[in-house]
């Protein structure tokens, strides 16, 4: 299979397009043109490959796999952060940090959920939590006193929408203090 | 295989490769005028996790980094729109360009709304000497459109790409039995698991996901094939346009029923698609018929059955064919 086949050159147009053409067939290609040709093959090569590394090792800037929305979601397993104490007020049952109001500068924020979900794996991979607990300082309203239970959700995203069932486990309590200046 | 370039090269028109050139630069000012109104929230002293472009700012005072790349941005920018023809000028605002997008990116988060201009601004460092006084059917001209030719090309990958990893997902999830994007109720999944993860609503979301699958069905495995067409689109011009409009349909439905936003593609496939300096001067549905990746080869047959008149209308194909 040749690149026409492949990228559907029509034939039959060819002998009219070679008339026309002006600058493409009549004079070979200079050195330069050549070689820009080769830069950009290498261009387009190093975004395909780079992107397929990003999506095995993790991203390399300002490349990117592009896997966006690739998975059709099945059985979701996501974390959430629910604040059980948040300076002297208590929540009972614990509310999710989104929900409080006045806790977070921007509680929609893609950052901060994709911060939660960092905080969730790490805590039931019992690996260090703390960089991410750091950013996440950052994305408070106030600093403040309190406690947060880290809660594991398992959900049919079909049937969360529809009936609104889930199954929640609380993973761990997170007491929280003010940063030391 | 080799990348047909050359490809329909000649039908470039140089005046509108070289505006389209201009326009990149002056969108590149515009990015970095918008977010004058960001500017305190990202030189504020705050914890971030730079990534390898922005790595240098740990060794500055808190907030201070921020402040030079954003400056050395805007900075950049108003040269860019003001000598594009400098290799050097060009150079300084694709790496401010990347300095700043991945300033945006150290807080814990890659966002890739940013990262096509980054890309064609490095596309761009190869457009030749002298590309703004190219005269129509000189070696410049030809060079000027290889470089817009390339930046297209590379822009579609990314497009490529992802409809790639769709479908390959698509066909584990149909080895694995479990529901794929090619399944009834694939988009509804795909909604209803987006909007429940970000906390976000759409009353576009709510209405499909309550109706039938079927109905909204063809919308997720019609966007996986017009991704994955993306690259081959960029090497056949008459289908620039149509596939800058299918994909800006796609962004702003994903805006629309995902809350997922990516405006600075919408522009960028606006200009270098819609106002594609390779488009042909009229929309010739059977040219478009011919050159679509893939379904081509139906188009084809069909038309040879339909229009040859070297078939006999006995034969099967031929005229009449159909009633006996």
């Amino acid at each position: 299979m040749n690149s026409d086949e492949i990228f559907g050159h029509n034939r039959a147009a060819r002998p009219l397009q070679e008339e026309c053409r002006p600058f493409a067939t009549r004079q070979p290609p200079s050195a330069f043109s050549v070689r820009l040709e080769t830069k950009l093959t290498i261009a387009l090569c190093a975004v395909f490959g780079l992107g397929l590394v990003s999506a095995v090792r993790g991203e390399i800037f300002p490349f990117a796999s592009w896997f966006l929305f690739s998975r059709v979601p099945q059985q979701v397993t996501a974390y959430e952060l629910r604040a059980v104490e948040w300076n002297g007020a208590k929540f009972d049952p614990p509310s999710s940090v989104t929900a409080v109001p006045h806790l977070l500068r921007s509680p929609q924020s893609s950052t901060v959920r994709d911060l939660i979900q960092r905080i969730g794996r790490a805590t039931e991979q019992k690996t260090d939590v703390a960089p991410a607990l750091a950013v996440f300082r950052q994305h408070l309203h106030a600093d403040g006193r309190g406690i947060f239970a880290v809660v594991r959700l398992k959900y049919d995203p079909l049937e969360r929408w529809r009936t609104g069932q889930m199954e929640a486990q609380e993973l761990a309590r997170l007491p929280w203090r003010p940063a030391e200046r | 295989m080799s990348i047909p370039w050359t490809r329909d090269l000649d039908a470039c028109s140089v005046g509108g490769a070289q505006w389209l050139v201009r326009a990149f630069y002056a969108f590149v000012l515009y990015l970095a005028a918008q977010a004058l109104p960001d500017l305190g929230g990202l030189t504020r002293v705050r914890e971030l996790q730079e990534i390898w472009p922005v790595w240098w700012m740990e060794w500055l005072p808190p907030g201070q980094g921020a402040t030079i790349v954003f400056f050395g941005f805007l900075f950049a920018a108003l040269l860019g729109v003001l000598f594009p023809e400098r290799f050097a000028v060009r150079l300084v605002v694709a790496l401010a360009l990347l300095e700043y997008v991945a300033l945006r990116n150290s807080e814990g988060r890659i966002s890739h709304s940013l990262h096509l201009p980054v890309l064609v601004s490095f596309v761009f460092l190869l457009l030749p000497r002298q590309w703004h006084l190219a005269q129509p059917g000189t070696e410049s001209a030809r060079q000027l459109a290889l470089v817009l030719r390339g930046a297209q090309a590379v822009m579609l990958l990314t497009y490529s790409m992802s409809g790639l990893a769709k479908l390959g997902a698509s066909l584990y999830e149909l080895a694995m039995g479990q529901v794929s994007s090619f399944h009834p109720s694939g988009f509804q999944r795909v909604i209803a698991g987006r909007l429940l993860e970000t906390g976000s609503s759409s009353p576009f979301a709510q209405w499909i996901i309550d109706h039938p699958g079927w109905l909204t069905w063809p919308l997720l495995p019609g966007a996986i094939y017009f991704q994955c067409g993306a690259v081959f689109a960029a090497f056949r011009p008459a289908l620039h346009q149509l596939w800058g409009l299918l994909l800006i349909v796609f962004h702003l439905g994903t805006g629309l029923i995902l809350t997922i936003h990516f405006p600075v593609s919408v522009f960028l496939l606006a200009l270098f698609l819609l106002g594609s300096p390779f488009r042909p001067t009229s929309f010739d549905v059977g040219r478009v018929l011919t050159e679509l990746p893939l379904l081509s080869a139906f188009w084809r047959v069909a038309s040879r059955r339909m229009f040859s008149p070297n078939v006999p209308a006995s034969l099967p194909g031929g005229p009449g064919s159909a009633s006996h």
